[in-house]
């Protein structure tokens, strides 16, 4: 499987060609530092979402560029409790752009936190149906998950393939190694319960601890 | 200007049990009714303005909008400079390409009194807590942030929900520390909770008292989890001796929920009972314009429901209350409500030379009395004077005019007898008993404008509708109105309104012109301190709640939300048992 970049830029129509790459469409990374991005990400400094609605409503409408969009996949934040699936689905048509992903993810927040999350149905619930909801418009779901029981979760929902979230890099390498377990681990038992393709998402701050999971996975998801 | 922190540290006198109240809100409306109810301070929230939205306070930590150009976009455009207390900015540290020092001074710049750590690092634990210290966006930033903002004259506030997030903000020497429980229960959307209220109330204890060891001048609050009435605050504050409570989603979702669905609800039913209502409104509307009622309260409703359902009959009528209540227009409004065909006759008892009693009974053989006139409506002013002979005189008349064998029965050209007279605050009168007892069906009491403070606003608003020129009164100036006792009831009402209207020059009647007015009345009731710069104190609303429900306990313990026990040891701390 090939591997998929997360970017902050649409595929570029060339001359006389046309780039069916596979890509994760994030324009909201652009704001944001390389250093931090996946933890500022998660965090009331911007508006996620907001970014991919002017980043596809300022997109180019013509065809070719449209058919180029065809691999893209729109990284949206799926527990955004303002966001209307009739209107984002019509914009990403009209982009041509007909996959989507839960990235980022509330998954990868913990602790009590993560119960207050699930509680006030910002958390893992509200990203599978929404989710559910984009598959029934006929949109391919890709989802990030951070266990086996979130990424099984998921693909009950509709997710057509998952990518496997070792959680946030942190400065720690020891952190670092035992997520990079749990990912691998997570890896191997939904390869077990599952026919769906499972890529694992590589942050810039990891290296070598993710070898073991790479290895398990069909493809990756690295930032471009 | 004095220091925002020192003009409510003034309001806070120790040991008087007096609670500072901060509403953390995000919208105008809300900030706008908070200080209305007497909150002491406000802070706006990003939170505040995703409730209202329809979203949990939680969205408050997503990435749905850069939180400080968020917050700061609707507290310029609906809260500063539209309310008398300190408005503190919501500020967040998340962002590391704004420095702390660049956060603090364009919280100066804007205006903002005060500032506080919101959103804020603390609703996050376990490992994303950690990154986030890690890359230097977490408590510690907020503490250093809070430190910068009282060096540069802010207010400062700090919330907090660990020990050593607490250290750090007395290191900080931040003047409010807020102790946080968590996201609030209560209402639809309400979030799973960590304490009880007795643990919250333990921990408060014993986290304000560590704190009160180390930094004695520091102001103590609580927020959130499971205090979501005033019942739990007061139990959560009492126990562990808080200086304050902050309440955001109790202050304007929980309530606006309830609130919203009843009121729909109500208007919903009334849709599907307006063909029997209409009929019986219409009606409510005349009575109210031919006796010149005006107001909105259940007394005043009660009130038109009477004299209407009155008319109809032959019953005589009392009018009890105080002096300045329309007594005098609501007897006469009898007459032309029970369209009778004789003539309205008024007698003034007061006026000694006016001889009541030959004015009513005649002087025979000469002359007729008004009561033998057919179908007249005979009205007797301050019948409390009339001597005991005449009320006598009127005993027998009203038991020949109206025979025991019923209402209807007596002779049909008989005229109405109309007595107004004034009442002690118990309710009784001068009247001897025997007359009390024959006028007691058509009894109608007027309570004193104090009794119904929720009439004011509607007679103001009238007032100025007869003196045209399109004035309004501004929602503080309200507060002063509600706050006022009124002793001289409706035309001291409608004399202070009459000298604000004229002292303002603009459409808006502020609360300067109205307590220069007040100040003047005749009633002399000249308030100290002008109520809407300084809100109610918890003592002044109790008795306000008290004065709405006329001392009814229970009932003023329900519209306040609280257990009869509490209401009753409030009272008793506050000296209102007496």
């Amino acid at each position: 499987m090939p591997d998929l970049a997360v970017g902050a830029a649409l595929p570029m129509v060339e001359q006389g060609r046309e780039s069916c790459l596979p890509h994760i469409f994030a324009p909201w990374l652009a704001a944001l530092p390389a250093a931090q991005r996946d933890l500022l990400a998660l965090l009331p400094v911007l508006d996620v979402n907001g970014a991919m609605f002017t980043a596809l409503n300022g997109a180019e409408p013509d065809a070719r560029a449209a058919t180029a969009r065809q691999g893209v996949i729109a990284a949206l934040l799926c527990v955004d409790p303002f966001l209307r699936v009739h209107d984002v689905v019509a914009l990403l048509r009209a982009a041509g752009i007909s996959g989507v992903a839960n990235f980022p993810t509330v998954q990868v927040i913990d602790g009590v936190a993560a119960l207050g999350f699930d509680s006030a149905d910002l958390g893992l619930r509200r990203e599978a149906r929404m989710l559910a909801r984009f598959a029934d418009d006929g949109l391919a779901v890709t989802g990030f998950a951070t266990t086996v029981e979130n990424g099984q979760r998921l693909l009950d929902h509709g997710a057509a393939e998952l990518v496997v979230h070792p959680g946030l890099p942190s400065t720690d390498w020891r952190n670092r190694a035992v997520a990079a377990r749990g990912a691998a681990d997570t890896l191997a038992a939904l390869r077990a319960q599952c026919t769906a393709p499972l890529r694992l998402f590589c942050p810039d701050s990891y290296g070598a601890e993710l070898d073991d999971a790479r290895a398990l996975a069909d493809g990756l998801v690295r930032y471009a | 200007m004095e220091n925002p922190l020192n003009q409510m540290l003034h309001k806070k006198s120790p040991g008087s049990g007096t609670l500072l109240i901060g509403g953390a809100i995000g919208v105008g409306m809300t900030a706008e009714a908070a200080v209305r109810g007497g909150a002491d301070f406000l802070l706006a929230l990003n939170a505040g303005r995703y409730r209202v939205m329809g979203a949990a306070s939680l969205a408050a930590l997503l990435p749905l909008g850069n939180a400080n150009t968020f917050t700061d976009q609707f507290a310029r455009r609906e809260i500063l400079d539209r309310v008398s207390v300190p408005v503190l900015f919501g500020a967040s540290c998340f962002d590391p390409s704004t420095s702390t020092e660049q956060l603090v001074k364009q919280t100066c710049d804007v205006g903002y009194q005060g500032i506080a750590n919101f959103p804020s690092s603390i609703h996050f634990d376990g490992r994303f807590r950690q990154l986030l210290e890690e890359a230097d966006l977490g408590f510690a930033r907020e503490a250093r942030m809070l430190a910068q903002a009282r060096r540069a004259g802010l207010l400062t506030f700090g919330y907090a929900k660990t020990r050593a997030e607490i250290s750090m903000l007395i290191d900080a020497g931040v003047d409010m520390i807020c102790l946080n429980f968590g996201w609030n229960a209560g209402g639809v959307q309400a979030v799973a909770q960590s304490f009880t209220i007795a643990e919250a109330a333990d921990r408060a204890r014993r986290i304000f008292a560590s704190i009160r060891s180390r930094a004695p001048q520091t102001l103590c609050f609580v927020e959130g989890g499971p205090i979501i009435n005033p019942d739990d605050m007061f139990r959560v504050c009492d126990e562990a001796s808080a200086d304050g409570y902050v309440g955001g989603s109790t202050l304007d979702r929980v309530p606006l929920e309830i609130s919203v669905t009843e009121r729909t609800s109500a208007f919903k039913a009334f849709g599907l009972l307006k063909q029997a209502n209409t009929a019986q409104t219409r009606e409510l509307g005349r009575t109210a314009r031919i006796a010149g009622i005006v107001g909105q309260s259940e007394f005043v409703l009660a009130v038109l429901e009477q004299v209407t359902r009155l008319a109809g009959t032959r019953i005589p009528a009392l009018i009890c209350g105080e002096p300045g209540l329309g007594r005098g227009a609501l007897a006469r409004a009898l007459h032309p409500l029970s369209e009778r065909s004789g003539p309205l006759m008024t007698v003034r008892a007061k006026n000694l030379q006016a001889a009541p009693e030959a004015q009513l009974f005649g002087e025979a053989p000469r002359r007729q009395g008004m009561l033998a006139k057919p179908d007249a409506t005979v009205v007797v002013e301050n019948a409390e004077v009339l001597p005991h002979t005449v009320q006598r005189r009127l005993v027998d008349w009203l038991e020949q005019a109206m025979p025991d064998t019923g209402p209807h029965a007596g002779p049909d050209q008989a005229a109405r007898l109309v007595l107004v007279c004034d009442a002690d605050p118990g309710g009784a009168t001068a009247l001897i008993p025997e007359l009390a007892q024959c006028l007691q069906a058509g009894r109608i009491e007027i309570p004193p404008l104090r009794e119904r403070p929720e009439d004011v606003p509607a007679l103001a608003r009238h007032r100025l509708a007869i003196l045209g020129g399109g004035q309004q009164i501004s929602a503080d100036g309200y507060r002063l109105l509600l706050a006022h006792g009124w002793p001289g009831n409706i035309p001291e009402l409608r004399s202070v309104i009459d000298r604000a209207a004229l002292q303002s020059a603009g459409k808006t009647i502020g609360s300067g012109a109205l307590s220069g007015a007040i100040g003047h009345s005749p009633s002399g009731d000249t308030p100290d301190e002008d109520p809407a710069l300084h809100p109610l104190n918890e003592r002044d609303w109790l008795l306000d709640a008290l004065r709405r429900n006329r001392f009814r306990r229970g009932d003023t313990a329900a519209y306040l939300g609280v257990s009869r026990k509490t209401l009753y040891n409030k009272m008793r701390r506050m000296g209102l048992l007496e």
